[in-house]
């Protein structure tokens, strides 16, 4: 799937957050917990993973309707750098709403975990 | 873990005979055996091996979030029929010391989810909703396979054969 470009390109620096739900996270062999590639995939009905710059926006308030909810947090050059983009697409009372485009194949969503770290709940993954 | 919100017990309840619906219209006689031995909620528990990781499956399935609809970024709850197709997929492609699965998931669609992630090696089953299953597979040495299911489960059992033993 070929991803649109789009205008306003956000900076590779940044970083942007993902809500992941308690029963998404994996105790890992080394008792870490990180998020499941579950949580990195087909976010709603159009298939696009939501999550929030993390610059325009705090862990407590995306998740303050969300009990049990965790985030972690990813760059946007990780993302990048696995094929998929990350856009801009304000929603009502969250103009740092973006989807995470592109084909998300689940060692595509692995990886995304795997290069994450919790900003809320469990501690540095 | 943490468990998520706690449910009436007979919404609970409603689920399992569900599950088992499903799972019973498919299933051979003795999956379904290890099956009710493995849920006690539906009834009389009959004298059958236990199979540890079916065991760790069935409590982990009776953790998932069946009745939840306040779920973020339009996720959807599992439904029972995903589960069912999962635990026969399981019993049909496991042996009975394959070793536990990492965790159990629903996927954002509304199916369930078995992850292994053990040392080099990445499983991860997905039935869906709609009855479809896949897998993905990596294994140590780079491979990787991600697809449907095949019919005779040959490949899949090839993959799960690659997981480490359960040690007692």
């Amino acid at each position: 799937m070929a991803i649109e470009p789009q205008e306003g390109r956000l900076d590779d620096g940044l970083t942007v957050l993902r809500r992941v739900r308690d029963y998404e996270v994996l105790v890992q062999e080394d008792g870490t917990r990180r998020p499941s590639s579950q949580a990195f995939i087909q976010g709603g009905p159009d298939g696009n993973v939501s999550v929030y710059l993390t610059s325009e926006t705090t862990p407590e308030r995306i998740t303050q309707n969300y009990p049990y909810t965790y985030v972690a947090e990813v760059e946007i050059s990780t993302i990048r750098g696995l094929g998929l983009d990350v856009q801009r697409e304000p929603i009502e009372g969250d103009p740092g709403h973006c989807n995470i485009v592109g084909r998300k194949t689940k060692s595509r969503a692995r990886a995304m975990t795997r290069c994450s770290r919790w900003v809320t709940g469990y501690g540095p993954a | 873990m943490t468990t998520a919100a706690s449910e009436p017990a007979s919404a609970h309840t409603e689920i399992w005979d569900d599950l088992l619906r499903s799972f019973a219209a498919k299933a051979s006689p003795r999956a379904v055996s290890f099956a009710f031995r493995a849920v006690p909620a539906t009834g009389e528990a009959q004298e059958v091996p236990v199979i540890q990781w079916l065991e760790w499956t069935t409590k982990a399935l009776n953790r998932l979030p069946w009745h939840e609809t306040n779920l973020p970024d339009g996720r959807m709850p599992p439904k029972p029929e995903a589960a069912a197709e999962l635990l026969w997929l399981l019993l049909n492609a496991l042996e009975d010391n394959t070793i536990d699965p990492t965790a159990i998931i629903p996927t954002s669609s509304g199916g369930v989810a078995a992850e292994w992630h053990v040392g080099e090696i990445d499983l991860e089953i997905e039935c869906g909703p709609d009855g479809t299953i896949e897998y993905n597979f990596a294994g140590p040495e780079s491979e990787e396979y991600e697809g449907p299911v095949d019919d005779d489960l040959n490949q899949l059992k090839q993959h799960v054969g690659m997981l480490p033993e359960r040690t007692r």
